[in-house]
């Protein structure tokens, strides 16, 4: 099929005029090459996320992306400049032969909002859309909806996103259109653009090409990163996540190869898995990311929090030895560094101690993070620590749960219930209302108190070992103080500023307490009338 | 089964102190001794300890008794039972220490079971046992809540009747007042000294709620009124009558019949000599009545504290002698 032919066969002859000029074809491309092109873009491709104001979307930058050779016709200098000649003809219009195409996916429960892609500035005057996907219905949702107006009300016409089926428009300030939201599908869009000779074309470098990420890629392919084991996925995948969370944030292109590239020498916790050169690192990325990426795996990582806290250069090798490096590339270093853990996390966030050694070392350098990386990394180790904090308390729950009633606390009588059910139902009490991870567990463990142990600081710290320290010190606070003490504590507050609380007979020991303490003993004060 | 732990946590409310705590505990827990294991601001906890391993015995033969005539230990005491089922006449015999258990082995026995009229019961014993367990009427007459924690004790199922005995909620001297709730006796025969003629104090017994706790308690009437026959009968009419009753008979007898010699409330003087004697007088009438076979559970209780230890192993003798006669 010659160019041409295939030109006409995307585009009628004449578009529908409402509620602008827009067509639709079905069958549009051939069937060999819609298959290849599915093919390719649910295995293969590397989409990219992206999000704006009303839409989000993967989206595939197909010029710098190496299509199969097979689908490659359709993206042809020759083929795009023969629908951009039929553009001129069916919307009247003198267009250029420039054009650019990219990919769109939407998967389940995304969606794009009304609007009009109204032409301004250098951008493109007209668009083809041409729709592909393993088979759809309605339930499916995705329909390319044409309105009149910016609202839903103004809703003209609905079209539904058939395989193979294009859709044409000329863009304009009512140009409104949206994406009715996916359902349980992914919807394949291939994005045509073109424009009019009325309208400035965009510069021919507006896409910049990346010809070592290219490189890099195939090199880690030989390498064989896609078949190196890593953080619960294999390298080759981790590689290009730091890569493009680098990118999310701003990074310059040096720093991205070099996070692509960031432990191929081998890291304090990840070996190399062949010898490579320096040389052929820099031949293929450059001398500026080379170095990035051999500080990154030669440096002791401590080093480059110490560097970025003390904003000077103290990086050091693994062996003690000091690295020569400026504050640009600690900069740099730290931003690969992040950028690692971010992507690496989520994936290994079972890893308790490493998600807590991390987050520990991010709590370090917060303060000298730009906000676009310090609120993706506060959401991320939020997410991650409420997590594990949530874990870490089933897990002592159920652990002095366990005891309390393997060491008969299912028979001890309490009222008209047992030891073991009354604990059960303080905790219960609490978490229906929020409490925190530590009440509840006080809420079982202040149980152990004068039956399994007393007040000695010896049993204390047998408790602290399952409780964790400060529920461990709710429990014994709350055993050894009665609610008068606690409304006491408050009144004291009001009076002297401090919580000062009176434990019971322990020859007139107090315990000062912070308000959280006497917020969270209140609550469990509250919890055993109630129950009682 | 293991025996359910005797621990009770307690709340602290209002002033009260753990003197008036332990003797609400004592009220309520039967034959037991609460000792403070522990406190906190918050909570009491108490173990109820059997008076036999709490205190040391006025019966100075009772701890080597239990462990020369039955291999068991002090702390065991309280618990032990020995229930037997003869698998051809389905009659049930039943030795004890403690004659508390004496409700478990009537609830579980396969002709009660299987005929569910009420019974006599023919109770040989220097008391009552007319007391009032620590049980709170249940939904369904047969069924008692537990003073404390959440358990039901219903005398269709032995275990929970197991479970509240060995916890202390009925006692010794309450394990008839269950039966007499449930509606599951016809009368009562009481012997209280086996070896007088005197006897024919007549009452009739109902169930009322005490005011005070809430438990059921055993309320006596003259025998004009409605409610369970109660006769007090020397053992030869109380056989007699025992032997014309249709229905089942449970013959129950605690040896402090035969010499209450360590009772608190005012021990019996009789020597052993003469406790022995009784025994034997009273074995052979029990034998060659027929009563024992016509038993449908015969149920010994040796009762430690009222009855003397020096006499166990002849008191054994007598046991087995009816046990053989029972299923024979």
């Amino acid at each position: 099929m010659t160019p041409e032919e295939l030109a006409e066969r995307l585009v009628p002859d004449a578009p529908v005029g409402l509620p602008y000029p827009h067509f639709v074809r079905d069958d549009a491309l051939p069937s060999s090459l819609v298959e290849g092109l599915l093919e390719w873009m649910e295995t293969r491709a590397a989409w990219r996320l992206h999000t704006a104001s009303f839409f989000e979307q993967y989206e595939l930058d197909l010029a710098a992306s190496a299509v199969p050779q097979n689908c490659q016709v359709i993206f042809a200098a020759q083929t795009l400049s023969a629908i951009a000649l039929r553009y001129g003809a069916v919307f009247k219009r003198e267009m250029t032969t420039h054009a650019r195409v990219t990919a769109h996916r939407l998967v389940s429960g995304q969606t794009i909002g009304i609007h009009t892609d109204e032409p301004h500035g250098d951008s493109e005057t007209h668009r083809l859309l041409v729709h592909l996907n393993r088979g759809w219905c309605a339930e499916n949702g995705g329909e390319m909806l044409l309105l009149k107006g910016r609202d839903i009300s103004a809703l003209h016409s609905i079209i539904p996103p058939h395989s193979n089926r294009a859709v044409g428009f000329e863009m304009s300030d009512h140009s409104f259109h949206a994406v009715a939201k996916v359902t349980n599908w992914e919807r394949y869009t291939l994005i045509f653009s073109f424009w009019a000779n009325d309208r400035p074309h965009p510069p021919r470098t507006m896409h910049v090409p990346m010809p070592q990420r290219e490189q890099v890629l195939v090199f880690l392919r030989e390498y064989g990163a896609a078949s190196i084991l890593h953080s619960g996925s294999c390298l080759l995948n981790h590689l290009i996540g730091v890569e493009r969370t680098l990118d999310r944030w701003g990074a310059p292109l040096h720093t991205r190869l070099a996070g692509l590239l960031h432990s191929i020498y081998g890291t304090e916790g990840f070996p190399a898995h062949s010898d490579v050169t320096c040389k052929r690192i820099a031949a293929m990325v450059g001398r500026e990311a080379a170095e990035l990426v051999f500080l990154f795996c030669e440096m002791d990582q401590n080093s480059l929090l110490d560097s970025v806290s003390a904003r000077r250069p103290l990086l050091r090798a693994r062996n003690g030895a000091l690295l020569n490096v400026t504050l640009a590339q600690i900069d740099e270093l730290l931003l690969i560094n992040l950028a690692n853990m971010a992507d690496q996390l989520p994936r290994i966030q079972s890893l308790k101690e490493v998600v807590h050694e991390d987050s520990v070392a991010y709590r370090r350098i917060r303060p000298y993070l730009t906000i676009v990386v310090r609120s993706e990394l506060d959401a991320l180790f939020e997410r991650l620590l409420a997590r594990n904090v949530d874990a870490e308390s089933e897990n002592s729950i159920e652990a002095i749960r366990s005891f309390i009633s393997e060491t008969g606390g299912d028979d001890i009588l309490y009222g008209r219930t047992t030891l073991s059910s009354f604990l059960s139902a303080i905790e219960a009490w609490v978490s229906t209302r929020d409490g925190a991870a530590e009440v509840r567990i006080a809420a079982i463990a202040h149980g152990l108190y004068g039956w399994k142990a007393d007040f000695s600081e010896q049993n204390r710290a047998i408790v602290r070992v399952v409780a964790g320290e400060a529920a461990e010190r709710l429990a014994w606070l709350f055993a050894a103080s009665d609610d008068a003490a606690i409304a006491e504590a408050h009144e004291a507050f009001e009076g002297a500023g401090e919580f000062i609380l009176k434990l019971k007979g322990m020859q007139g020991r107090t315990e000062i307490v912070t308000p959280h303490e006497i917020s969270c003993l209140s609550m469990l004060a509250r919890a055993v009338k109630e129950i009682t | 089964m293991s025996a359910p732990s005797r621990i009770v946590a307690v709340p602290r409310l209002g002033t009260g102190d753990s003197c008036e705590v332990s003797g609400a505990l004592a009220r309520i827990f039967h034959d037991c001794t609460p000792q403070l294991i522990g406190e906190t601001a918050r909570t009491l906890f108490y173990e109820m300890v059997s008076v036999h391993a709490a205190q040391a015995p006025i019966d100075i033969d009772l701890v080597a008794a239990a462990l020369g005539s039955l291999g068991i230990q002090r702390n065991e005491i309280s618990a032990w039972r020995r229930i037997e089922d003869d698998p051809l006449s389905c009659r049930r015999f039943a030795v004890m220490l403690e004659h508390t258990h004496a409700l478990e082995a009537w609830c579980g026995s396969p002709l009660l079971k299987a005929d569910q009229r009420p019974g006599m019961l023919l109770h040989i014993d220097a008391h009552d046992d007319l007391n009032s367990p620590s049980l709170w009427p249940g939904v369904d007459k047969w069924e008692f809540f537990a003073p404390m924690g959440p358990d039901v004790m219903s005398l269709d199922d032995p275990t929970t009747v197991r479970s509240f005995a060995t916890r202390g909620f009925i006692g010794i001297g309450g394990f008839i007042a269950p039966l007499i709730a449930a509606s599951r006796l016809h009368s009562i025969l009481h012997v209280s000294e086996p070896s007088h003629a005197d006897g024919h104090y007549v009452a009739s017994l109902s169930i009322g709620i005490s005011p005070n706790t809430g438990f059921i308690q055993v309320e006596k009437h003259p025998p004009a009124k409605p409610g369970t026959p109660y006769r007090r009968l020397n053992l030869t009419a109380a056989i007699d009558a025992a032997m014309a009753f249709e229905g089942h008979v449970l013959l129950d007898i605690d040896l402090d019949a035969f010499c209450n010699r360590y009772d608190s409330y005012g021990g019996s003087t009789v020597s052993d000599a003469e406790a022995l004697s009784a025994i034997r007088e009273a074995e052979r009438l029990l034998i060659s009545s027929g009563i024992v076979r016509r038993a449908a559970v015969t149920t010994i209780a040796l009762s430690p504290g009222f009855f003397p230890g020096c006499l166990w192993a002849n008191a054994l003798d007598f046991v087995d002698t009816l046990r053989k006669a029972c299923f024979n």
